[in-house]
């Protein structure tokens, strides 16, 4: 996948680069979570902001797509939503998935005390991000031809929520749980139905909280 | 019969495809959005094709005359669609039968299709039904009946109309209903003024007031109430039926010529019931608690077949949903219950719908309709840690 990005993915889209950086992972531990930064992969729990079970000890590399994109000419970045990262087993072609990691960090939250501007949900953003990435690496034919020979294809979003607020006496707002919890009621990621995603041949999941990406 | 609805280009709605519209389904989206028009379209499409089943059912009953015409501009601007229409609006309705046939009536370069002689629906699949729609103007009612002989001559608008006349004929027959979930009883008294609406406790609170002078949520939840109990049991196909077709053929002199082709009995009826809003002014117990008398009246104590549509801004009706899913899973006796499988429940965001089942479980996704509550506590921790 590396030298995809690194040679094909730059010729098709002729781009005016010498230096593409890929910033990559490999491993084969049983637990571990992702999170879109250097470093990648967590092995320690709540570390992270995506968790994987890996219970068939595949190895599985993982690639941050967002970090390859952000070195590349303005020009092409511009208007192009990106996913954060690409995980995908590497020793039995049996998963490609494209990872999308919602985050609450106080940069990325915006303000909602006053009465004006858009407000854009995060999963729209994201799910528009998955597909945005989806279309433009299928648009490479020789990755297009990778990603194929994998069994499973989704795109994955990681719908981090809302800590409960919490004071100092130890009174904690429930209501972030409470709306939340038809996520309690199942173990397994949601398969939602998203027709422009299908039409490419993969399938939209979405993991809430912390709850982690079965391999098997 | 399944059902499947195209809209392209009409006001908000960008492009919408229905594939299959279920028995019962709802759209939740912002103001705005589109799901109100989305539902009108269906409203309005289903009645079109009602008047295409009478419209064969006269032909092939030796009426040779067309009995009336289709004004499709009037419809539209009945609908409030005057504004949303353009060259290039696209409305496809498709129905397919057990028979094997399919009728198709579509309106596209500011024509309607699919109502000529050529396409008049075979004998055998000729359906009769009747179309509500229970707009959010019916928290007026109560107040339109007092004053309506002052008001007489006023109008409110085409849906307020048709939920107002659906309320009249549907408390012609009805002297009291139950409302349990607000802990009352409906009452209708014929006086010589007219009929009086009575709201009477069955709390601890003994009181009795007219229903205009009961609370905004008893307003607008008890249309509902009535409405969606007349037309699931109490509604009479029959004369319906006689008052469409043969009031028609009376009016024009053509009795003689009529040979029927098939009797009432005979035809698929089935009652196509659209709310707008249920949750109107309603605490969020109140609302879940209007549901669960919705889908008892239309699915588990109704005579007549129902298919049933909602819009709405709550998420608590939808997550409620899934209570109703389990208790049907479980096969729970008592109490409202859903089948997963006749249900659909869709987003509509920006002209577009996004489908909130969850595939690989019995559930509905309500997720994204919790984005405000960790909107409001991402910005509070936010708050706290800049402060902090």
């Amino acid at each position: 996948m590396d030298n995809l990005l690194l040679v094909d993915f730059i010729q098709h889209y002729r781009l005016n680069i010498t230096t593409p950086v890929i910033i990559s992972d490999s491993t084969n531990a049983r637990y571990f979570e992702l999170k879109d930064d250097n470093h990648l992969i967590y092995y320690n729990k709540n570390e992270g902001t995506a968790a994987y079970i890996n219970n068939s000890d595949y190895r599985l590399k993982v690639v941050n797509y967002e970090a390859f994109i952000k070195n590349l000419p303005q020009a092409f970045k511009q208007n192009r939503g990106v996913c954060d990262l690409i995980v995908f087993t590497t020793e039995k072609l049996k998963y490609f998935l494209l990872n999308e990691l919602t985050d609450t960090l106080p940069q990325y939250v915006v303000d909602f005390t006053s009465t004006s501007g858009a407000r854009i949900g995060k999963r729209k953003k994201a799910i528009s991000q998955l597909l945005s990435t989806l279309e433009t690496l299928i648009a490479v034919l020789s990755i297009k031809s990778f990603i194929n020979t994998f069994a499973v294809r989704e795109c994955i979003f990681f719908n981090k929520q809302a800590t409960p607020p919490q004071t100092t006496n130890g009174f904690t707002i429930t209501a972030t749980a409470s709306f939340n919890r038809v996520n309690m009621l199942t173990q397994n990621g949601f398969k939602m139905s998203y027709p422009d995603i299908e039409e490419l041949g993969f399938e939209l999941i979405e993991y809430s909280g912390l709850k982690p990406v079965t391999i098997v | 019969m399944k059902e499947s609805l195209y809209i392209k280009n009409l006001g908000p709605i960008k492009n919408v495809e229905l594939l299959d519209i279920k028995d019962f389904t709802v759209f939740i989206g912002e103001s705005g959005s589109g799901k109100s028009t989305i539902m009108k379209a269906i409203g309005l499409f289903r009645w079109l094709y009602k008047m295409q089943n009478i419209k064969s059912y006269l032909k092939h009953s030796n009426i040779s005359k067309t009995p009336f015409q289709f004004r499709i501009d009037e419809y539209l601007k009945n609908c409030g669609f005057e504004q949303f229409i353009n060259n290039k609006t696209e409305i496809i309705y498709k129905t397919e039968l057990d028979s094997g046939n399919g009728y198709e009536l579509k309106y596209a370069n500011n024509k309607l299709s699919g109502i000529s002689n050529s396409d008049l629906i075979d004998e055998n699949d000729i359906c009769f039904n009747k179309i509500s729609f229970i707009s959010e103007t019916r928290n007026i009612i109560s107040l339109w009946a007092a004053k309506g002989a002052s008001l007489a001559g006023g109008y409110l608008g085409f849906y307020f109309h048709e939920v107002y006349n659906d309320f009249e004929k549907a408390t012609d027959t009805l002297k009291e209903l139950p409302v349990s979930y607000l802990n009352i009883n409906f009452s209708v008294k014929k006086t010589k003024m007219g009929k009086k609406f009575s709201i009477r406790s069955t709390g601890e609170d003994d009181y009795e007031i007219d229903l205009k002078n009961s609370s905004s949520g008893t307003q607008t939840s008890i249309p509902i109430s009535v409405l969606s109990n007349y037309f699931s049991s109490v509604f009479s196909f029959e004369d319906a039926f006689n008052r469409s077709v043969l009031n028609y053929l009376s009016n024009t002199d053509k009795l003689t010529d009529f040979k029927p082709v098939k009797n009432l009995s005979e035809i698929v009826q089935k009652a196509y019931i659209h709310i707008e809003e249920p949750e109107l002014s309603l605490y969020p117990d109140a609302q879940c608690l209007l549901i669960n008398d919705v889908v008892e009246n239309c699915f588990l104590k109704n005579k007549h077949d129902v298919g049933l549509i909602l819009s709405t801004h709550s998420p608590y009706i939808i997550n409620h949903l899934n209570l109703l899913i389990k208790a049907y899973d479980t096969k729970k006796t008592e109490g409202a219950k859903l089948n997963y499988d006749n249900l659909s429940v869709y987003q509509v965001e920006k002209g577009n719908i996004i489908d909130l089942k969850i595939k690989n479980e019995r559930l509905i996704n309500t997720n994204p309709l919790s984005e405000t509550i960790d909107r409001i506590y991402d910005a509070y921790n936010k708050l706290d840690e800049v402060s902090g």
